[in-house]
């Protein structure tokens, strides 16, 4: 297992590396283009009956407490420092609220959102497409490869207003937007919880099925190649049931499809930026696109911080559930 | 001795051409594709009518006069779906070829000459990847200005982002047909790198080449639609998305006004339904396996 071992550090120094380079593009990005935090605030101020001078002094002081007037690695190694101890700081946009407690605000609306509907649409999908790839030629293919074809191009956008039209507009049996009933306050009420839950309904299908598409298309393809192999075919010559043989061909087949959703997981902090928009749901794009909007160098960094992390993190568990997961993998390493 | 080859390759391109068209998949999409193309060309010559002209009544549900009915600002909203169609396939092409031109030239550069060029070319590949599309989009279009910037920005600003995971299947190709006997063969007749680049391993990875681009053409279409939505393209330029973007500011789904964005939407679901179909047909032709299933 020492090769193991040494593969393992070489893989965690080279994703400490790529970090470290990540967060210093997304450092520079946000500067290198035209305006800043301070310019959007003053911008705001100057349209009210505020003095020139106390404007000026103004924009002075917030120029030194977002550090601006100092170059950008010091500025960068500050940021560092600052976040080793929990500081994300004070986002620009927001009144002088934390950037710890906007994320912390906004982050579970993302994740209630998000991850269930990944999880939901991978297992659905993959049952599908396993099917559809395992029954080859029969009808049951045919129309799981039309629906897979269609569902996967449909925009997510466009279901999401299609069905904020259908079902809460044309029916009204359904709310058209934001997370909960806004008369409420969030708690742990059963009249809170169903309020959520009939906020929650558009949004999560209008990303559950597009998503469910594009694994029927992967899966299918997956599987009838997995058919093709001949310890699939010798079993069947020796007449191993039908429902174990699909047991094979399912297991065998879902690596790649494995990582796909790992992949997709590490994503889901940057949560849906448009069905955000569209559903007025508080979640983790509407932050990320007002930091962006506003230039909110504090918030666009605490925001990318974790979500570079996360996404890093979840690739190299992918890389560990591969090699978990597919025992011709790990003997890769030890003859390597 | 060179107009036999050449005789051989028309053979050959009329032999595939068959094939093509001998698959359902393939003839389904190429349909649709035929039909929009038909649309995107033929329509302003079928259907004069102004997509700018905001003269006409504002938000009519489609009728005998506006076949798609007129958005909220008065213009007719089938003149608009026409240039739409035009354009959106515009933003895929520019896409589908920046995109394959970046990622090849990493990959092949990667794959050929491998050691320290393939692991910084690699590495760099890798830390584009983590970069959020989103982010370095709305951060180029506003640098550029929004107003500013036309469809070829916004299939650069895509195709930046997008190149790397092509880079790398590239790269893959290229390093197992490195060590075939063919290679050898080339490198022992003293042939540079660039000739067995373009002569040895490029044709073999034409089909794949082919494929991906119909893919990334797809890829430019929708990714447009979400930078339109997002509001980053100008909004004197019509696309598709740009349609279903202002169906989105003036919150058409809320007024009922379902013509404004459905019509729009169905099309770019065929639009990309019959490049997804193209796609897997031409890998069912060209790659045997598959075939056989």
């Amino acid at each position: 297992m020492r090769p193991l071992i040494k593969y393992i550090i070489m893989k965690v120094f080279f994703l400490i590396i790529t970090y470290f380079v990540a967060l210093i593009i997304m450092f520079i990005l946000p500067r290198a283009v035209p305006g800043n935090p301070v310019q959007q605030l003053i911008a705001g101020l100057s349209t009210g009956a505020t003095s020139p001078e106390l404007l000026s002094q103004y924009e002075q002081a917030l120029v030194r407490a977002f550090e601006l007037d100092k170059p950008w690695h010091v500025q960068f190694l500050n940021f560092i420092m600052r976040s080793f101890s929990g500081d994300l700081g004070i986002s620009a946009s927001s009144y002088g609220e934390s950037v710890r407690a906007l994320i912390a605000r906004h982050l579970p609306w993302t994740l209630v959102l998000l991850v269930p509907a990944n999880i939901v649409s991978w297992f659905i999908g993959n049952y599908i497409g396993a099917i559809a790839g395992y029954k080859r030629g029969s009808a049951m293919e045919k129309a799981s490869i039309l629906v897979g074809i269609i569902f996967s191009q449909i925009p997510y956008y466009w279901l999401a207003m299609t069905l904020i039209y259908v079902f809460a507009i044309s029916l009204r049996i359904l709310p058209p937007g934001s997370a909960y009933d806004p008369t409420l306050k969030p708690s742990l009420t059963i009249e809170f919880v169903a309020s959520m839950l009939r906020h929650y309904i558009l949004p999560f299908l209008s990303l559950l099925i597009p998503a469910i598409g594009g694994w029927i298309i992967s899966m299918r393809v997956l599987a009838s190649m997995e058919l093709g192999s001949p310890y699939i075919q010798f079993s069947d010559s020796i007449g191993v049931r039908d429902k174990v043989l699909f047991k094979y061909v399912l297991r065998n087949s879902m690596l790649p499809q494995v990582t796909g959703l790992g992949i997709q997981l590490g994503f889901v902090l940057a949560g849906q930026i448009i069905t955000e928009q569209l559903f007025n749901y508080p979640g983790m794009g509407i932050l990320l696109a007002r930091a962006l909007g506003t230039r909110d160098y504090p918030l666009i960094q605490g925001v990318f911080m974790i979500l570079i992390a996360t996404i890093l993190l979840a690739n190299l568990i992918v890389d560990f559930i591969y090699v978990l997961i597919d025992p011709r993998i790990r003997l890769g390493y030890r003859t390597a | 001795m060179v107009t036999e080859r050449l005789e051989v390759r028309s053979m050959k391109l009329i032999e595939l051409l068959y094939l093509l068209f001998n698959n359902k998949r393939f003839i389904i999409g190429f349909g649709i594709i035929f039909f929009e193309l038909i649309l995107a060309f033929m329509g302003p010559l079928l259907y004069p009518v102004d997509p700018f002209d905001t003269n006409n009544p504002p938000s009519l549900p489609p009728s005998e006069e506006h076949p798609f009915g007129t958005d909220r600002f008065g213009k007719d909203v089938f003149a608009l779906v026409v240039y739409g169609i035009r354009n959106s396939l515009y933003v895929g092409v520019l896409t589908g070829t920046f995109t394959i031109l970046i990622g090849l030239t990493v990959g092949l550069v990667a794959g050929i000459r491998g050691g320290i060029v393939d692991e910084v070319l690699m590495s760099f590949t890798n830390v584009v990847m983590i970069i959020p599309n989103v982010l370095l989009a709305i951060l180029i279009l506003t640098y550029v200005g929004v107003e500013r910037s036309g469809l070829e920005l916004v299939a650069a600003v895509l195709s930046i982002t997008t190149w790397t995971g092509f880079a790398r299947a590239v790269r893959a190709q290229i390093l197992s047909l490195r060590e075939r006997e063919f290679i050898y063969l080339s490198r022992m007749a003293g042939f540079s790198s660039i000739k067995i680049a373009f002569q040895d391993l490029l044709p073999h990875l034409a089909t794949f080449i082919l494929i991906s681009f119909v893919n990334y053409m797809n890829v430019g279409i929708n990714g447009e639609v979400g930078l339109s939505i997002l509001g980053l393209t100008s909004i004197s330029i019509v696309t598709l998305g740009k349609l279903l973007y202002f169906a989105a500011i003036t919150q058409a789904f809320l007024f009922g006004q379902w013509w404004t964005f459905l019509i729009p939407g169905a099309i770019l679901i065929l639009l990309s339904a019959s490049l997804l179909l193209i796609a897997t047909a031409i890998d069912e032709v060209f790659n045997p396996r598959l075939r056989r299933m």
